[in-house]
């Protein structure tokens, strides 16, 4: 390998031979056994990577592990799920079949209370039909007598 | 609470739990068949590599869990589009990582500065003393001060353990491109913390 790659390295990868790339490693470290000069670079790149292995990162804690796996449960996920899916090949059902179930069921139930109320009741065609609408036969009697 | 839809082969494969010798990509396949013994071992899987990521390049834990939440929405929401044809899961989730911090951090910038906040705020973690935390504070801001590009080269290559090949691909340019990306920020990270070298090793 030639200093000039091996600068490369250091200065892309950094000092550790474990960074660096598979295939140019062995050359690499061959490179810096043999040369002091590689050796006082690699020295130079290990201080960048020394204040760079000072930034740690904690792990995810048991809540936003919770909030992740519990999202998918979201009913307002399963409407972006149903936008996304259609045209593309079916709609998944799951997390909003309930709501569809309700909104269908108070469609049926309106159109049933509809169409009975209409056809039991008819027009009323005259006044005396009105009122026994709106008062029952029991409350007219004896009213013309 | 997470029940196991019984079909297929995504149901003999949880009832044996036999999904940690699954690969991502089968795992993907899976989740688009909404099971969530799947979705969970790939949140199990990569939570972690993809928070460490996602704090590295927006400098903020608070963001970075907000975009854990939100990739993690992306898998389950478009993994019924997963393709087995070659794709590796991990390249793709580094990309959308990488891109919503991009997007949070342009935001960001787009906000006035008396909402914006520091950009540097790593939390700080119940075991680490003053020291320390201004310690990560100063290396997250030097590398959150990065153009994005070199700040998710050295993220990939130097904290995530990428190859050169896999951090091309995650960046969508060449493994020349990676190592110039590399050269430039690592310059320019020694230029910020070489003043400040001291109080950073000094405190180990």
């Amino acid at each position: 390998m030639k200093p000039r790659r091996f600068r490369k390295l250091l200065s892309s990868y950094g000092a550790n031979p474990e960074r660096w790339p598979e295939d140019e490693r062995a050359a690499a470290v061959a490179l810096l056994a043999a040369s002091s000069e590689a050796r006082a670079l690699r020295d130079r790149a290990e201080t960048l990577d020394r204040m760079l292995d000072t930034y740690r990162v904690d792990a995810a804690d048991d809540g936003l592990r919770g909030q992740i796996l519990a999202a998918p449960h979201n009913p307002a996920v399963a409407r972006v799920e149903i936008d996304q899916k259609t045209g593309q090949g079916g709609v998944r059902w799951r997390g909003i079949w309930p709501q569809f179930a309700a909104l269908a069921g108070a469609c049926v139930l309106g159109f049933i209370i509809g169409t009975t109320d209409l056809a039991a009741g008819g027009e009323p065609d005259s006044e005396t039909d009105l009122a026994s609408l709106i008062f029952g036969d029991d409350d007219l009697e004896g009213l013309g007598q | 609470m997470y029940v196991h839809r019984d079909k297929g082969f995504g149901a003999s494969l949880a009832s044996d739990a036999g999904l940690a010798a699954v690969a991502d990509e089968e795992l993907m396949r899976l989740i688009g068949e909404a099971d969530d013994s799947a979705y969970s071992e790939l949140v199990t899987r990569h939570l972690n590599w993809g928070l460490g990521f996602a704090e590295r390049l927006t400098g903020s834990r608070a963001d970075a869990e907000e975009i854990m939440q939100e990739a993690f929405l992306r898998v389950w929401t478009t993994a019924f589009r997963w393709r087995t044809d070659g794709a590796r899961f991990t390249t793709w989730f580094y990309r959308v990582v990488m891109n919503l911090c991009i997007d949070r951090k342009r935001k960001k910038v787009l906000e006035p500065l008396a909402t914006a906040g520091d950009p540097a705020d790593p939390a700080p973690g119940a075991d680490r003393n003053v020291f320390e935390i201004e310690r990560d504070r100063t290396v997250a801001r030097a590398l959150t001060g990065l153009p994005a590009r070199q700040r998710a080269a050295i993220a990939l290559c130097y904290f995530q353990g990428l190859s050169n090949r896999e951090a091309a691909e995650v960046l969508a340019v060449s493994v020349k491109a990676v190592e110039s990306l590399l050269t430039r920020g690592r310059k320019a990270m020694y230029t910020r913390l070489a003043s400040k070298k001291d109080d950073i090793l000094g405190a180990l």
